[in-house]
């Protein structure tokens, strides 16, 4: 205690100590009046040496659409392994080994040897199909599944490609700022601001615009299947029953560009593509051999057109003719160009906000913020008399001020609950001003002595402050982990609030008593207590 | 006007105990008898929210929808006479069938209605919402309840969770007795209650834990006693605060604010409660002397 007040603190205010929080203060109103201002006044007020970033509003705030998207990785997966099953077919029959009851089951390969002295050939053989799979002798059955680790690779090839046509997709569109982030293994959340109806983008997205080319064989017979649809040409029916061949000529992912075209002579709109230099080669050998007979294109398993092929095409164009109409042409063009989706993508959830909703609702924020911050301000000052409350009241309007500038800084996106998580750290964040002086009116009660007791009630309310928040921390940050959307937006500004508030207790709050200290002499802290030294 | 209250809380432990009981016993009940209002959040299905010009009675609007054949659909006003909350279950054929009926909403109402927001969720995420929810909460007691076993005995992590149980537990009775819709939000009130009142709890603690060191022979309840009175303006005082705030959200900051803040404010007064109440009082079940010794011998 002798220490402490010798070395009474009115004193000990360094001048590194107030420079930084000032500078600091000053930088946090700069950095948050663009987010403040209207867009006219910043233009023609605010210089431009001065940090220029807003607050990046969520969706609820700006207005726009918000898609979950589900990619059905199963499908995929459930392809790949009935390929294996063809694999281990050639590779059983490349080595002579018999089998039986070959099947594709789910996601392994399983069949039967009829000769068990075969096994150690078998394994051999097998291990040859490469580091993917994994080989497995069940009581009499052999399984070969992917390992997991191959499963997870694909589930991630897969939603890279989904994620990546997605992009194209909307770009194409034309949204201004779209956010498309992955979410999990299988997901990805795509956020279209300032679109009030994502009917656009949900049918862009609901096609996969799987497009093939097929031979088309007038005979069933093995490796071929058959489609449902019946094969239209020149608008007529063809009612013979078609085979399309199952494996494609050209795959869409030969083609390299796709436009939308309007035949002058039949007056109707189709879509031209050009393929790369394999996909013209294919179908120029295609198509030298196979005059007069028709090529099957099917996108979505749906034959679309089947023309009769006139002449030999070596150049790689071919044009798609299907009754369409200008946008859907342009739209199919889109499509192609854009690629196709590995996968079916399912919409899980959607959330729309309207732009006056949005507008409505930063509007009840604000108020609501600012009828808050005035109430906390006037309950202070009662409570604490002017010069305690004046020092918590400004370091509240600076923890306000900190976090917006805080928000603006990381790119955070400000939602709705993100204000009520603002307006609710207010009231908290007087927490530690609170702890502090109560701490410092329990010391005066002893000492009557305020230098030693604002030293002393200080440093003793820290370590309560530090323990005392760091738990709501732990729980800002579940709320974060498990949250989506909007509820990670409010703990992003709890968690914030939270640290702003330590440290504006820490460095701000403990400034300013020592300034009113010095300015004003020894304060008393309530108004029962009249004597102070 | 300092507030400086001396009141016997330790003593008052049985009939707050009691208290506490009776109400987790009464949220347990309503739970059991209604369960809770579902949201869409968790239940899948779809809600409009729509401005019309002029009041609509409810009953018109209902009629209507009724006709539209699409299934059972609440209709209730938001906030005031002009602004509704359509909301109605999934369609049988999924999301796709949502546009369908927003559209025959929107032909409906062409003139009246300007649709401000719609939410569609599949039954499949409100089932994974639901479960990272109630993770996240289980998740957070454990991760207090270990912090505090760290920071300070595993006794006061105990008691603290204890408390927290039952002020989750009575939020969670406030939706289910009003029937107040339940939804992410809900989530949100009950861990920022969570964490509010574990701050609370903390400051109360840490305050026992340093009289425990301070006055080696006063009687362990007068102790905890003296800890919760010294503590007390303290504790008042910040859930003044936060109760002004969050009061000044639920007035104007609009509908959708005024959801999220009305639960956490029922919290926030059930957290200060049971951090005084329930907390302080419940360590007296332990040996805090047997710890004060320990901590003794170096």
């Amino acid at each position: 205690m002798n220490r402490l007040k010798s070395k009474a603190l009115g004193v000990t205010l360094s001048l590194t100590r107030l420079f930084f929080v000032i500078g600091l203060s000053v930088y946090s109103i700069l950095t948050t009046l663009p987010s403040l201002l209207s867009p006219e006044t910043l233009n023609k007020y605010w210089p431009s040496f001065l940090p220029q970033a807003k607050i990046s509003l969520g969706l609820d705030l700006q207005g726009g659409s918000s898609l979950l998207l589900e990619a059905d990785v199963e499908t995929v997966i459930q392809e790949r392994v009935r390929n294996l099953k063809n694999e281990v077919r050639k590779v059983l029959r490349q080595h002579k080994i018999r089998y039986r009851d070959l099947e594709a089951k789910e996601e392994k390969v399983v069949f039967q040897l009829r000769d068990a002295s075969q096994k150690e050939k078998t394994f051999k053989a097998l291990r040859k199909l490469g580091l993917d799979f994994s080989v497995q002798l069940n009581i009499d059955q052999i399984e070969i599944r992917f390992t997991s680790a191959a499963l997870q690779e694909q589930e991630k090839v897969v939603l890279d490609q989904s994620i990546e046509v997605v992009r194209r997709r909307i770009d194409e569109m034309g949204t201004k700022e779209p956010l498309i982030q992955r979410q999990g293994t299988n997901r990805i959340l795509l956020q279209l601001p300032g679109v009030n109806s994502p009917d656009d983008a949900k049918r862009l997205l609901g096609k996969t615009a799987k497009l093939t080319f097929h031979a088309v064989k007038p005979t069933e017979g093995l490796g071929t299947i058959r489609l449902n649809q019946k094969i239209t040409h020149n608008g007529q029916t063809m009612d013979i029953p078609h085979i399309l061949d199952q494996d494609p000529l050209i795959t869409g992912d030969m083609v390299i560009d796709a436009k939308p075209y309007l035949n002058q002579e039949r007056n109707e709109w189709q879509v031209s593509l050009s393929m790369d230099q394999t996909g013209a080669r294919i179908y120029a050998d295609f198509t030298k051999a196979n005059v007069g007979k028709p090529v099957a294109i099917v996108l979505d398993n749906k034959v679309i057109t089947a023309p009769i092929i006139n002449e030999p095409i070596p150049t790689g164009n071919s044009v798609i003719s299907g009754q369409f109409t200008p946008k859907s042409s342009h739209e199919l063009a889109m499509l192609l160009r854009a690629g196709s989706l590995p996968a079916p993508l399912k919409i899980l959830e959607e959330r729309t906000v309207g732009p006056d909703l949005g507008a409505d609702s930063i509007a009840a924020g604000k108020t609501a913020t600012l009828v808050a911050i005035i109430a906390v301000f006037a309950y202070m000052l009662l409570y604490y008399g002017f010069n305690y409350g004046g020092v918590a009241c400004v370091a509240l309007f600076f923890n306000l001020t900190l976090l917006i500038a805080g928000l603006t800084l990381l790119g955070a996106t400000l939602t709705l609950p993100g204000i009520a998580g603002i307006a609710l750290t207010l009231g908290m964040a007087v927490d530690a001003n609170v702890l502090i002086f109560e701490r410092i009116r329990e010391e005066l009660n002893h000492t009557k002595r305020v230098a030693a007791s604002i030293q002393s009630g200080f440093s003793r309310a820290i370590s309560t402050i530090v323990d005392s928040n760091l738990t709501t921390l732990i729980g800002a940050g579940l709320l974060y982990q498990f949250g989506t959307g909007p509820v990670r937006g409010f703990a992003v500004t709890l968690t914030m609030g939270i640290l702003i508030s330590m440290f504006t207790a820490i460095t701000l709050t403990k400034t300013l008593l020592i300034i009113v200290y010095k300015w004003k002499g020894p304060q008393p802290l309530s108004f029962d207590m009249k004597e102070v030294k | 006007m300092p507030l400086t209250f001396k009141s016997d809380i330790v003593r008052l432990r049985y009939l707050s105990f009691v208290f506490s009981l009776l109400l987790v016993t009464l949220s347990a009940a309503f739970y059991g008898l209604k369960n809770f209002n579902y949201g869409i959040d968790f239940k899948g299905g779809i809600m409009i929210e729509v401005r019309s010009k002029n009041p609509i009675p409810l009953a018109t609007v209902r009629s209507y929808l009724s006709k539209l054949n699409i299934g059972d659909v609440t209709v209730q006003e938001f906030g005031s006479a002009n602004d509704l909350l359509i909301k109605f279950e999934q369609p049988e054929n999924g999301l796709e069938g949502k546009d369908l009926v927003v559209k025959k909403i929107s032909d409906t109402f062409k003139d009246q209605f300007e649709i401000r927001r719609t939410e569609t969720v599949g039954p499949k995420q409100g089932k994974e919402l639901i479960q990272n929810g109630i993770l996240a909460i289980l998740y957070g007691l454990l991760a207090i309840l270990v912090y505090i076993w760290f920071r300070f005995e595993w006794q006061f992590g105990l008691c603290a969770v204890i408390a927290l149980l039952e002020n989750a537990l009575v939020v969670f009775g406030y939706y289910s007795i009003f029937q107040v819709e339940f939804n992410t939000t809900a989530i949100v009130a009950v861990l920022t209650t969570i964490g509010y009142t574990i701050n609370d709890t903390v400051v109360i603690y840490d305050r026992i834990r340093e009289n425990l060191r301070k006055y080696k022979r006063k009687p362990i309840p007068d102790l905890i006693n003296l800890s919760i009175n010294e503590t007390l303006s303290r504790t008042l005082m910040t859930s003044g605060t936060t109760l002004v705030a969050l009061f000044s959200l639920y007035f104007f900051g609009g509908e959708v604010i005024a959801s999220y803040s009305l639960p956490i404010i029922v919290g926030v007064i059930i957290g200060t409660y049971s951090s005084i109440f329930i907390a302080g009082p419940l360590l007296l079940n332990f040996n805090l002397r047997l710890l004060q010794k320990e901590e003794d011998t170096p």
